[in-house]
């Protein structure tokens, strides 16, 4: 009976060594190492892993997946004095798991640690330049993604020498005006507006004036053009009219003299004259000289 | 013999069976817990100790060692997962509701981003919420493209280009850090001046319409008056000719008729002189009123 007891206690005895010597690693975590209590070595890859069981070796897990911080909105001033809010948010890893624990132990001291690097180095980089170098329409020297680059590279290299973790990103999430500088920008947009409407009706007006005057001048050059055409080919008529009569008359010119007299006579005279002819005109002679010899 | 004696002499018979059973049974249960099914919208990843070592498995029925070896996660991936991000609505008190564009004017914006888990492996183990640093990744990338616009083209035809740079920069971080997936769409839900001043906004838009009405109305009117004087001019020149047949004809007319009567003049010219000059003046005389006065008393009139 005794015997039976001494070999339970050494299985159980054997089952606890192999149970705390494996070691098994998700995607999502690291683990440490640490010989009585002293970082030995870090196990970053998934899958199984060994160890000298407890209490030789014993492991400290952690989180080795991206974290999410977001960092509380502070108000900025630029270097020419406007005001600006800021908020911004921080994606994070930890690398170094030996330098993570020294010096900060637990993720809330970390986030803790990162919210103000991340927050002076944005306030340093806002305060370093004008308004007009973050807001602008030059892709050039547009600096709200470089801005935040900037902030990035050196929290990152802080956070990677003292802190053993890795940023990836810090950017802003909200960047503007604060509330109480809203109206004076929404008199400003409005005005703006109300001049470009402006605008608009005047150039509306010009140009359908412009259209309608020169319109006025073409209509007026086509019938300029078309009286000048209609004059000519009278006057061609005309001259052509008058070149036959020429040549007809010319020849019997004497003929000519008395047909157009005696018409010209008739086209005078008509209802309203009053012809005084002396009795002694050669037309009355046979009127007033009654018929002799009969 | 009563029923003590009979149950113990057939669990004496049962007993190898059960055992057996029981040895065999227990094995073949923990063997068949491997089997797992993956739905028709989902993707299943393997881990061995951890470690992911198949992320695309397809839908049906798999199997994989039993626990502790081998484990299963499956993810909905084929379905698309829907974002909303509205500025006007999320504002952080003492900031502006609105984004401010490259020549410092706001604008309320609200995007629908659509995606799907394209790597379910990463999309596990990558980051802690890989959701919300995507919808952190959307706010950055709206407030970096509208702050380097002009608000003009933004609101009217910068909405296309502005869907598809945001798709493809949030697709390119989203790859950088391996989140695990894909944007499908990003769409303009909201993009609009500030409520307050959306009058002023409108009355632009009336006075472009109006610039574009007053030009097309002056350029009909022009194609009107023009057409209207290009008939007055071939209504003049068709005058103008008609005007010059009828002189020229008219010549003629007086010439034949001229020549006519000249050749029958010519055949006796005293006779028909004298009958043209008597015909003419019997025509004339005839209106006329007439007074025939004596020489001799006339003369002694004073």
């Amino acid at each position: 009976m005794k015997k039976t007891l001494w070999s339970l206690a050494l299985a159980l005895v054997l089952i606890f060594v192999a149970a705390s010597s494996i070691i098994i690693v998700p995607e999502t975590q690291m683990v440490m190492v640490t010989q009585l209590g002293r970082p030995t070595r870090a196990i970053d890859q998934a899958g199984l892993a060994f160890k000298w069981p407890d209490p030789i070796e014993t492991t400290v897990t952690l989180d080795k997946r991206q974290q999410l911080l977001s960092l509380a909105p502070t108000e900025l001033v630029t270097r020419d004095r406007r005001n600006l809010v800021v908020s911004a948010f921080m994606v994070w890893r930890i690398t170094d798991p030996a330098a993570f624990l020294t010096s900060l132990r637990n993720i809330s001291t970390a986030e803790q640690r990162l919210d103000s690097l991340a927050q002076s180095e944005i306030g340093a980089a806002v305060a370093a330049r004008p308004i007009t170098q973050i807001f602008t329409l030059n892709d050039q020297d547009f600096q709200l993604r470089r801005i935040f680059q900037e902030v990035t590279d050196s929290a990152n290299q802080v956070a990677q020498r003292e802190l053993g973790i890795e940023i990836l990103a810090i950017q802003p999430n909200r960047f503007g005006f604060p509330k109480q500088n809203l109206l004076a920008i929404y008199k400003r947009m409005e005005s703006e507006r109300d001049r470009i409407a402006r605008q608009y009706r005047a150039e509306g007006q010009e140009q359908a004036a412009t259209i309608r005057a020169e319109t006025q001048r073409e209509v007026r050059q086509l019938q300029a053009q078309a009286a000048r055409e209609s004059q000519s080919i009278i006057g061609k008529s005309e001259a052509a009219a008058s070149r036959l009569y020429a040549e007809a008359y010319e020849t019997n010119a004497d003929y000519y003299r008395f047909t157009r007299s005696l018409s010209a006579y008739e086209q005078m005279l008509g209802q309203d004259t009053r012809l005084v002819l002396s009795a002694d005109s050669p037309l009355f002679r046979l009127l007033l000289t009654p018929p002799e010899g009969q | 013999m009563n029923a003590t004696d009979d149950i113990r002499l057939i669990y004496r018979q049962v007993r190898p069976l059960l055992v057996g059973g029981i040895l065999i049974l227990i094995p073949f249960l923990y063997g068949i817990s491997g089997f797992y099914s993956v739905g028709a919208e989902e993707r299943g990843v393997v881990m061995r100790f951890g470690k992911v070592i198949r992320e695309q498995v397809l839908p049906g029925m798999h199997y994989h060692l039993p626990w502790p070896i081998e484990s299963v996660r499956t993810l909905p991936t084929t379905a698309l997962r829907t974002l909303e991000v509205d500025f006007s609505g999320s504002a952080p008190s003492g900031l502006q509701p609105e984004l401010t564009t490259g020549d410092e004017d706001l604008v309320n914006v609200a995007l629908l981003v659509q995606y799907n888990i394209s790597a379910p492996g990463r999309y596990l183990s990558s980051a802690k919420s890989p959701e919300a640093i995507l919808e952190q990744l959307v706010m950055a990338g709206t407030l970096g493209y509208v702050g380097s616009s002009a608000i003009d083209p933004l609101l009217t035809v910068g909405r296309t280009r502005f869907q598809n740079q945001l798709k493809n920069h949030l697709q390119s971080s989203v790859d950088d850090w391996q989140l695990g997936l894909r944007i499908t769409s990003v769409q303009i839900r909201r993009l609009e001046p500030p409520a307050s001043i959306k009058p002023a906004f409108d009355d632009v838009a009336r006075a472009r319409s109006e610039k574009q009405k007053l030009i097309q109305e002056s350029a009909g009117e022009r194609n009107t008056r023009l057409a209207q004087a290009r008939g007055e001019v071939s209504r003049i020149r068709e005058q103008a000719s008609a005007e010059a047949t009828e002189t020229l004809e008219t010549a003629l007319g007086h010439r034949d008729r001229f020549l006519a009567n000249w050749e029958a003049y010519k055949q006796s010219p005293r006779i028909t002189r004298q009958r043209l000059y008597l015909e003419r003046l019997e025509r004339i005389l005839t209106p006329v009123e007439l007074i025939i006065a004596d020489p001799a008393t006339s003369s002694r009139q004073p």
